[in-house]
């Protein structure tokens, strides 16, 4: 074998999974205290955040009526994803999620390559919720400020301190009276961020118990949400359902005729799949979870159809009681329909309204705020347990794995919030936030791609749940041509065109970056090289046995 | 059988190698791109709100000849021009006792643009005994403009600037406050002073101003 086809070789060192089932039953690990209830909550958490309050007024402005199959569209999408997360997840129950199906199924690299971009979503999608939880939060103080129109309390220029307490020092604003407000300090967001770090240190199960409450507390809100769509239905919104319009660019915007309904329900549908990022998470918590095999499919799943459910009613609601014309176009009343649709339709149609103040808006702001808390504890404890299965691995520096009293990854969980806290604080994301999508669709199109390819090389390994892949197999049962797997990984490649330049080519700029951090780190320091390494002096074989158990040979 | 360096060394170099490729390939465009995002502009939403108010008093201490004071709003978008009766005494106010009639007070509202002067709404007429619950106001609507797009906040600005100009006057704001009363229906008595009268009127003017931010960052 030449260098370069061992360093091929290398690179492609899948791990081996008999060892991983050992360490994730290990008494070295994490106390195992989650059950399928709990997985559920956490799955809900991550999923349902403010998104789907402000994500449906845009859906409306694209596909009108057409947002309610562009709902099921993005859900069918996800659930290939769910389907292959719940099979890998219970076939090989250790936390890490994707990069460790993928490390176990397509090698060493691979596997880097999703943590690298899970890093990237979780630590992008932490720092902009964190953002988002104070942009709520100040809207919903601001509700409760006096009547009088010539103060907005955070840029008002008699005030400057409020301004400069609750912005970075990269956001400004010229107030209404042209003075211009510099801000100095995200204080809010520094403060929920040490909120969600200190909770996750106490304990999983804490913060689950925390995140519970949270979760009933927005999926009423949601209801609620839902019953005053449905309380403002109106059927003449069904006719003349989908959006054609002049843009003011001169060009057309058309829904109508076959081809422009379809393109408009997908068109919608990349909006809307964001509404459903999080699911994914749950499987982070395989290591934390009483009976993983069973749970964590049920767990996936379960937060997916519960989500979905609310989303497509949701949907309906919001569609019947306002006319995609209140969502297009730049006037002040279609901005606010856009940026607030529940909220601008219970105020047309006086749902909550008492002697002028609407409580509508005010919880559905408050659903908002909760929704982007437990979305924030979702991800932080996402992104931690990915840097703790890559330092036990050898790929990451050893101390992120060490463990608490508590049963939890204090030290890591203490630079991951002291990173977002900086970077809440002190900095704006502007164009870098797509980063945390672009992240999420990477790891689905290699989770979907490595049930394919684990299913051909390791069809011996027990699958308490399996995936239908409507597959030509070969003479000996393996998949050859999966036709589910091979549409929902171009499902998310469809998705990931709908996403900008800037997001496409700066996630390959960050791998470039994986890779020069594996060649100088993790190639040098991985376990699994170790293991295979020791185990092959052991029986003077060479270590090359492509995460087969220990003793076998690569042709059996 | 090899050894782990025989694997880890060209496996380092491949990732390296593949890592530089990369970077040197992507970070150009990444670069390029991120200056065209930055280029074609957001949407930034715009906020509607009244800046600060303008004001003048305009003090009437006799019957013999109105006041007036006044408020420009030079290439503006007026949003509001209202009245605030501060102060209102007349020793005369009962009259009952020295036979003195109370005086009758107007006040009155112009706008002037461009040489033409409107006058806004009706006058107010009262006495200080019988102050009005209201007195002339004139109210008008911020621009129905919703969202812009720009590269930056000063971008979004002027580009909000361009859509308004149009709505943008010169304005100037007039009250007139006067007063009347009628003669004394008995003969002026020695030790009778003649009736005093102050009256204060406020005239303030706001302006429209906005703020443009980008709306929430996170997606989720």
């Amino acid at each position: 074998m030449s260098s370069i086809q061992r360093g091929f070789a290398r690179l492609g060192f899948q791990k081996n999974i008999d060892r991983l089932l050992e360490e994730a039953h290990s008494k070295a690990g994490l106390a195992k205290t989650l059950a399928a209830k709990d997985l559920i909550v956490l799955g809900v958490a991550g999923i349902i955040g403010a998104g789907i309050f402000v994500l449906i007024g845009q859906g409306i402005a694209k596909a009108g009526v057409g947002v309610i199959p562009a709902f099921v569209v993005a859900a069918a999408i996800c659930a290939v994803a769910g389907f292959a997360y719940a099979e890998l997840a219970a076939a090989i129950p250790a936390s890490g999620s994707a990069y460790a199906y993928i490390y176990t199924a397509m090698g060493e690299l691979p596997g880097w390559m999703v943590a690298w971009a899970l890093i990237l979503e979780y630590a992008v999608g932490a720092i902009a919720v964190a953002i988002g939880w104070r942009n709520n939060l100040l809207a919903l103080i601001n509700q409760f400020k006096d009547s009088d129109p010539t103060t907005d309390l955070f840029s008002n220029p008699d005030k400057p301190w409020l301004y400069w307490f609750t912005h970075s020092p990269l956001e400004s604003v010229t107030t209404a009276s042209g003075t211009v407000l510099h801000g100095i300090l995200n204080v809010p967001s520094i403060l929920i961020v040490l909120f969600c770090t200190l909770l996750l240190i106490r304990g999983t199960k804490e913060s689950a118990k925390f995140t519970f409450v949270l979760v009933i507390i927005k999926v009423a809100i949601l209801i609620l949400a839902i019953i005053g769509g449905f309380l403002a239905f109106n059927a003449s919104n069904f006719s003349d359902p989908l959006p054609h319009y002049a843009k003011p660019d001169g060009s057309q915007y058309d829904a109508t005729g076959f081809f422009g309904a379809v393109q408009a329900v997908f068109a919608a549908a990349a909006i809307m799949f964001f509404a459903y990022i999080g699911f994914d998470s749950v499987s982070t918590t395989a290591e934390e979870t009483r009976e993983p095999k069973k749970d964590l499919p049920r767990g996936i799943l379960g937060s997916l159809a519960i989500t979905t459910i609310l989303y497509v009613l949701a949907a309906f609601a919001l569609s019947s009681a306002a006319h995609w014309t209140t969502f297009v176009g730049d006037s002040v009343a279609a901005t606010n329909a856009r940026g607030e649709p529940f909220g601008y339709v219970f105020e047309q149609n006086g749902f909550l309204q008492f002697n002028g103040f609407g409580f509508g808006a005010l919880l559905v702001r408050i659903g908002a705020l909760i929704g982007t808390t437990s979305v924030l504890l979702v991800l932080i404890l996402g992104g931690v347990r990915v840097f703790f299965n890559m330092s036990r691995d050898g790929l990451l520096p050893g101390w992120m794995s060490t463990v608490s009293s508590r049963g939890s990854p204090a030290k890591t969980t203490l630079l991951y919030g002291g990173f977002t806290m900086a970077f809440a604080g002190l900095l704006t994301l502007g164009a870098a936030v797509d980063l945390v999508n672009i992240g999420t669709l990477f790891a689905f199109f290699m989770v979907i791609l490595a049930v394919w390819i684990f299913r051909v090389r390791r069809p011996d390994i027990e699958r308490p749940f399996t995936m239908a892949l409507w597959a030509i197999k070969g003479r000996d049962g393996r998949p050859l041509v999966p036709f589910l797997s091979i549409l929902g990984m171009l499902g998310v490649v469809a998705l990931v065109f709908s996403l900008d330049k800037f997001t496409l080519l700066a996630s390959v700029t960050w791998a470039g970056l994986g890779l020069l951090v594996y060649a100088f780190y993790g190639v040098r320091n991985s376990k699994e090289a170790h293991h295979r390494h020791v185990a092959a002096s052991e029986e003077e074989a060479d270590p090359f046995t492509n995460g087969r158990p220990a003793g076998t040979t690569r042709d059996e | 059988m090899p050894s782990r360096r025989d694997y880890d060394v060209p496996a380092a170099a491949l990732a390296a190698a593949m890592g530089v490729l990369v970077i040197l390939v992507s970070a150009p465009f990444t670069v390029q791109a991120y200056l065209e995002v930055t280029d074609t502009g957001k949407d930034f939403t715009v906020a509607w709100s009244q800046g600060k108010a303008m004001t003048k008093d305009a003090a009437l201490t006799s019957t013999s000849a109105p006041v007036t004071a006044q408020v420009m709003l030079m290439d503006k978008l007026p949003a509001m021009a209202m009245l605030t009766l501060k102060g209102c005494n007349d020793s005369a106010g009962s009259g009952a006792a020295t036979g003195q009639s109370a005086a009758s007070i107007t006040v009155k509202l112009t706008r002037t643009v461009a040489g033409k002067s409107t006058p806004i709404g009706n006058p107010a007429t009262f006495t200080c005994a019988n102050k009005p619950s209201a007195l002339p106001m004139e109210t008008m609507k911020a621009p129905d403009l919703g969202t812009v797009k720009g590269k930056d906040e000063a971008d979004a600005r002027a580009a909000v600037d361009a859509k308004t100009m149009a709505g943008m006057q010169d304005v100037t704001y007039t009250v007139e406050v006067s007063a009347t009363r009628a003669a004394s229906t008995v003969p002026s008595l020695p030790g009778v002073n003649a009736p005093t009268l102050s009256v204060s009127v406020e005239l303030s003017a706001t302006a429209w101003g906005f703020t443009a931010t980008l709306p929430a960052e996170a997606s989720k």
